[in-house]
């Protein structure tokens, strides 16, 4: 049987039947063709498949989409406008922070989770921060870096540097 | 075919208790339990993460109700928690990453029993309590250390579901915890300690409390070293006792496993950083 389902995804409402099954992962990928979202791990330990659901991170492979009703989503679809780049992303290409890139999606929006609620973090904090995010190309510390360049403001709103 | 539900209420959700139920408080175990073959069909899945009454921090006559729903971060950011039992903040601050610490809720922590709970130590710490509703309407309480029975196991009937947890207010006692676990932040604990303690004037132990999880099939309280403690002065030989006494404990409990040895200089070192973050 399957379950009727409104939420709003990167501000559009969507309006969706679902398998009461179903993970949220899968309706974002498969049903609505939002690919930014990856799938890692599946249990929740990798980060790759988080999306922001109603104002704080979460890993979309360990949510019922059923459990979404009425709830507000957000992928990393919803960063840039008008083919510009969110700064955190704009951060990461700059500091070479991505190499498959896998894991970027999930990194960036811990980044911006973490700047949203502590504009201010130390290092320790920023690698606290993105704990739940795993990235085996890298290594993490240009991606801390370019969270850090984020937190110093490098970059204006629109995503172009600063300097 | 699962059946899934989601109600918006405590009595709605009452409603919907059958014998085959299983809860969602969080979900961030029991997805993981499907993703593994964990079959669910025929179940009647309760979806408790949408009953605000749910979801919540109490506080009334020196003691904390925390309801089952309450997310960790939630209890991260409560300041009434962070008054009363600083304990449980900075071990809801360690469970897994922020993306689980978001989803996840103490009333799934603690109705999973899984001996790696990082809350157990702190609630027990408190003399925690479970507030258990069954489908009647009819609530009862069960100390933690009663309603947990093994790993995995309570004494939750079929027709019940945990409402909340109660805790006595620590205010006044200087608290820690601390947590050993394999890789930092996203660890389950492999050891997991929490102590409270409360002085005299005259810098003798007027009340002591110690809790120890993970290393053991359930959290312990240690009732019979706390008792001894009392009145005596904080000195390296109480220190070196207190960390031998638990050691032993640990181990007669866990049973020489492997990782087991390990842990005798672990635990004095663990106890000693303790009692200096306490400052005491
Ligand atoms: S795919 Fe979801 S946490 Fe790894
Ligand atoms: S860039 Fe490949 S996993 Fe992070």
């Amino acid at each position: 049987m399957k379950l009727q389902l409104n939420m709003t995804v990167n501000d559009e409402a969507v309006n969706i039947e679902v398998e009461q099954d179903a993970r949220l992962l899968d309706v974002l990928r498969d049903d609505l063709g939002l690919t930014g979202t990856k799938e890692g791990c599946g249990v929740g330990e990798c980060g790759a498949c988080t999306v922001i659901i109603d104002g704080k991170t979460a890993n979309s492979c360990i949510v019922l989409a059923a459990s979404m009703d009425g709830c507000d989503i957000k992928t990393i679809e919803y960063l840039s406008k008008d083919g510009k780049l969110n700064p955190m992303q704009q951060s990461f290409i700059d500091n070479s922070a991505l190499q498959c890139g896998f894991c970027t999606p999930g990194f960036v929006l811990s980044g911006i989770s973490l700047l949203d609620r502590n504009p201010n973090p130390t290092t320790e904090e920023i690698k606290e921060g993105i704990s739940g995010n795993i990235c085996r190309c890298t290594g993490y510390e240009q991606i801390i870096k370019a969270v850090e360049d984020v937190r110093d403001k490098k970059y204006v709103k629109d995503g172009a540097c600063n300097e | 075919m699962l059946n899934y539900f989601r109600p918006k209420t405590i009595k709605e959700c009452l409603e919907f208790i059958t014998d085959e139920r299983v809860y969602i408080a969080g979900g961030t175990d029991l997805m993981v339990e499907l993703k593994k073959g964990h079959d669910l069909s025929n179940k009647t899945v309760i979806d408790l993460t949408h009953i605000p009454e749910l979801s919540g921090v109490k506080k009334v006559y020196g003691e904390l109700e925390i309801m089952a729903c309450t997310t960790h971060d939630d209890i991260v950011l409560n300041k009434d928690v962070n008054k009363c039992l600083k304990a449980l903040s900075l071990a809801c601050r360690t469970v897994g990453s922020p993306q689980i610490r978001n989803k996840g809720t103490v009333g799934g922590s603690v109705g999973t029993a899984s001996p790696a709970s990082d809350p157990m130590p702190a609630l027990m710490l408190a003399d925690g309590r479970v507030v258990i509703i069954n489908k009647k309407g009819e609530m009862r309480e069960e100390k933690l250390e009663d309603f947990i029975i093994k790993p995995g196991v309570t004494t939750l009937k079929n027709d019940e579901m945990i409402l909340s947890l109660k805790v006595k207010s620590l205010e006044d006692y200087k608290q820690s915890f601390f947590k050993i676990g394999r890789r930092k932040a996203l660890a389950i604990a492999r050891l997991n300690f929490a102590m409270a303690i409360l002085m005299n004037n005259d810098e003798t132990i007027k009340d002591i409390r110690i809790v120890v999880g993970a290393a053991l099939p359930v959290t312990k309280r240690f009732y019979d070293i706390e008792k001894k403690l009392i009145g005596k002065k904080i000195t390296k030989e109480v220190i070196e006792q207190v960390s031998k006494q638990i050691s032993e404990q640990v181990l007669a409990i866990a049973g020489p496993r492997k990782s087991s040895e390990y842990k005798i200089p672990v635990i004095r070192n663990v106890i000693n950083r303790m009692l200096k973050e306490m400052e005491v």
